[in-house]
């Protein structure tokens, strides 16, 4: 599969989708008999943005999804385009481009047909259609398989065709159901960036449900947390990262540790020897109270000790490339993961007794 | 190393050691012994008594070869009609029950696939029931209405004909037999499900459908542009299915009185002329197979032609 560069420019203003539309979840609930699949959505997002709903399999983000898509009505609240009610605007009235977590392309059309597909739909010239079709298979790196039909292209071909296709009409929203989950690691890889860059480069609005947290960080502007059909934080990655609002999201994004703690005067936090200010979601429990305090792995600063001066010892290490994760287990039993440097590791070996110490910054607090 | 393998076995080693077959390779000839024994005995059975038919209907008194048998089956008639009347009459009521089965049955189950899959149950056990009833009791019930729409016996001259008895006696018409075809849907509707059934369980025809729908399509593009043509073998094998039934039903035809259909043509034929009847019975057959080979080359799949 050929792989574009991320800079490569746009030369045709035939690609610009124009300034992307603003699209808004007001009070948005969907109720499957007695499942709520979406309870009370609240959200906007802004035109051109790129914003990625993450969440568990039952969530509620495919479902908002689909409501945006027309696949589905709301049983409460309005989804309005451009300010513009279109909860009940059926799906082929909508103009917005999708592409499916399966492979979605018409198995009996090539890769031209299939992305002058919409366009025929509106009624443009075989001409024009050609046309536009052989610039957007250029766009994804894929004029070269114009004429092949999908059973002849790869998966991630076949994705980028789809995307092609959702492009091709100059969609007010380009809506993305996990459209790489089916692929493997290095073409997903990849697609994600060639996903963003053509976003980028078309500024079109885009929303993008998947439940890899990994895709959601590194394309989205926002991420849309979800959980049991709410949105527990919507923010930019790195707020989400360093200060989710929950302990869901604080879970959910990245991995966290617990650490036993007790609460002090003045919302702090006594955990490890340290004092730290602690921030509890909802009302702070009182002083003394214990609690387990949440803290990134990468937070936990590891030195080497003598045995007799040691708080834990190394377990196990995972070489991540240019880190290495640590498992160390505590005096007391527990275990605490830890980033280190990769080059850090030699200093580091299994056996090896360590103090620990964490980062002075505000940690998230859970009952 | 070289020579270390010299010593283990050369080549002429090889050359005058006589090798014992392997396991496996015994096994795969035994299985090829198997299939060609399976294969003699199946053609035996089903080819035995067409070519006996075929070596009965072109021998003479005198022991030589004759096609008069073939010759005299263009001429024989029922009294009604003659061979080809019979076959143009059942394959007409073959299209009429291909297009009412496939028209009816493909945008049903696509409904019930797509939107109301809590409905796919009782829609299947639906399609049993012409297997559980025999066709004896549907045609007892279309005479019953029939009797029951009627004008009384013996009703004066005048007398007002039910809406309901014109339309029956319109389906009845003996020159347009759309009663018979209505009928066979029905017999074929076990057979026709399930080979749409899946077809479209082949396919993903949600997130196809929901693809075309997004780009602009409406449901009648989605049916007929997307859905249809990635069913193209689910619906040539209901249409086979169907042609099948309606080239050897007799019973229904039969009894509602119709003298025109292939099968009831070749059960009322008056000639004593048992090779006569028994070339019938190879013409149609053979006939029969080449429109099946028609439909079959209808459905080889050449996506490259397809141009935008």
């Amino acid at each position: 599969m050929s792989s574009l560069p991320i800079t490569t420019p746009l030369s045709e203003s035939s690609f610009a989708v124009g300034s992307g539309a603003t699209v808004e979840y007001r009070g948005v609930r969907r109720v499957f008999g007695a499942m709520s699949a979406l309870d009370g959505l609240d959200l906007r997002i802004a035109p051109g943005e790129l914003l990625a709903l993450l969440g568990p399999s039952g969530c509620g983000k495919t479902t908002a999804l689909r409501l945006l898509a027309g696949f589905d009505t709301p049983t409460e609240g309005d989804v309005l385009v451009d300010g513009q009610d279109v909860s009940h605007t059926p799906a082929n009235k909508r103009d917005m481009g999708m592409v499916f977590q399966s492979y979605s392309l018409f198995p009996t059309m090539s890769a031209t047909d299939n992305v002058a597909f919409g366009l025929r739909m509106r009624g443009q010239g075989t001409r024009d259609r050609r046309e536009r079709a052989g610039e957007l298979l250029e766009l994804v790196g894929l004029a070269e398989h114009a004429k092949k039909y999908p059973h002849q292209l790869s998966g991630g071909q076949q994705q980028r065709v789809a995307l092609a296709r959702a492009l091709a009409v100059r969609p007010r929203v380009l809506l993305l159901d996990e459209p790489l989950s089916a692929l493997d690691a290095k073409v997903r890889e990849q697609l994600r960036d060639e996903i963003r860059r053509i976003q980028l480069e078309l500024g079109v609005t885009t929303v993008f449900v998947t439940h890899d947290q990994e895709e959601a960080l590194s394309m989205a502007d926002r991420v849309g947390v979800m959980r049991s059909g709410r949105l527990e934080q919507c923010d930019v990655p790195a707020v989400l990262y360093d200060r989710p609002a929950t302990p869901f999201v604080a879970e959910f994004v990245g991995t966290m540790n617990h650490i036993p703690g007790r609460t002090e005067e003045g919302g702090r936090v006594r955990v490890l020897g340290q004092v730290l200010p602690g921030d509890a979601e909802g009302t702070a429990p009182p002083p003394g109270t214990a609690v387990d305090v949440l803290v990134r792995p990468e937070a936990v600063v590891v030195q080497a000790a003598s045995a007799d001066q040691g708080d834990a010892v190394v377990m196990v290490s995972t070489f991540r490339g240019s880190s290495v994760r640590m498992r160390l287990a505590l005096r007391d039993g527990s275990e605490v993961l830890a980033d280190v440097a990769s080059h850090r590791a030699a200093e580091l070996a299994t056996g090896t007794h360590v103090s620990i110490s964490l980062l002075d910054r505000p940690v998230l607090l859970a009952t | 190393m070289t020579a270390g393998l010299g010593d283990v076995a050369g080549p002429a080693d090889l050359a005058v050691t006589p090798r014992r077959p392997s396991a496996a390779a015994r096994r795969s000839r035994n299985g090829r012994y198997g299939r060609w024994l399976i294969l003699t005995v199946a053609g035996i059975y089903f080819l035995g008594p067409l070519i006996a038919a075929i070596a009965f209907t072109l021998k003479d008194s005198q022991g030589g070869i004759t096609f008069t048998a073939y010759r005299d089956i263009f001429t024989t008639s029922n009294g009604q009609t003659t061979l080809g009347g019979a076959l143009v009459y059942s394959l007409l009521i073959s299209a009429v029950t291909i297009v009412i089965t496939l028209g009816l049955m493909l945008p049903t189950q696509l409904l019930v696939h797509l939107r109301l899959p809590g409905w796919r149950p009782f829609v299947e056990t639906l399609t049993l029931l012409p297997l559980v009833f025999p066709p004896i009791v549907l045609v007892v019930g279309v005479s019953n209405v029939y009797a029951w729409a009627a004008p009384p016996t013996g009703a004066a001259a005048g007398t007002q004909e039910s809406a309901i008895f014109h339309v029956l006696r319109f389906l009845r018409e003996d020159s347009h037999p759309l009663l018979l075809a209505l009928l066979y849907v029905i017999l074929a509707m076990p057979f026709t499900y399930r080979a749409l059934d899946s077809g479209i369980r082949a396919i993903d025809a949600q997130t196809l459908s929901e693809a075309a729908r997004n780009l602009g399509a409406g449901w009648f593009t989605v049916l007929f542009r997307v859905l249809m043509p990635c069913l193209r073998t689910a619906l040539v094998n209901a249409a086979f299915l169907c042609f099948a039934l309606v080239m050897g039903e007799f019973t229904i035809a039969a009894i509602l009185l119709y003298t025109r259909p292939f099968p009831v043509w070749l059960a009322q034929l008056p000639t004593t002329s048992g090779q006569v009847q028994a070339a019938i019975s190879v013409f149609s057959l053979l006939l029969v197979e080449v429109i099946l080979l028609v439909l079959g080359a209808l459905n080889v799949r050449r996506p490259a032609s397809r141009k935008e």
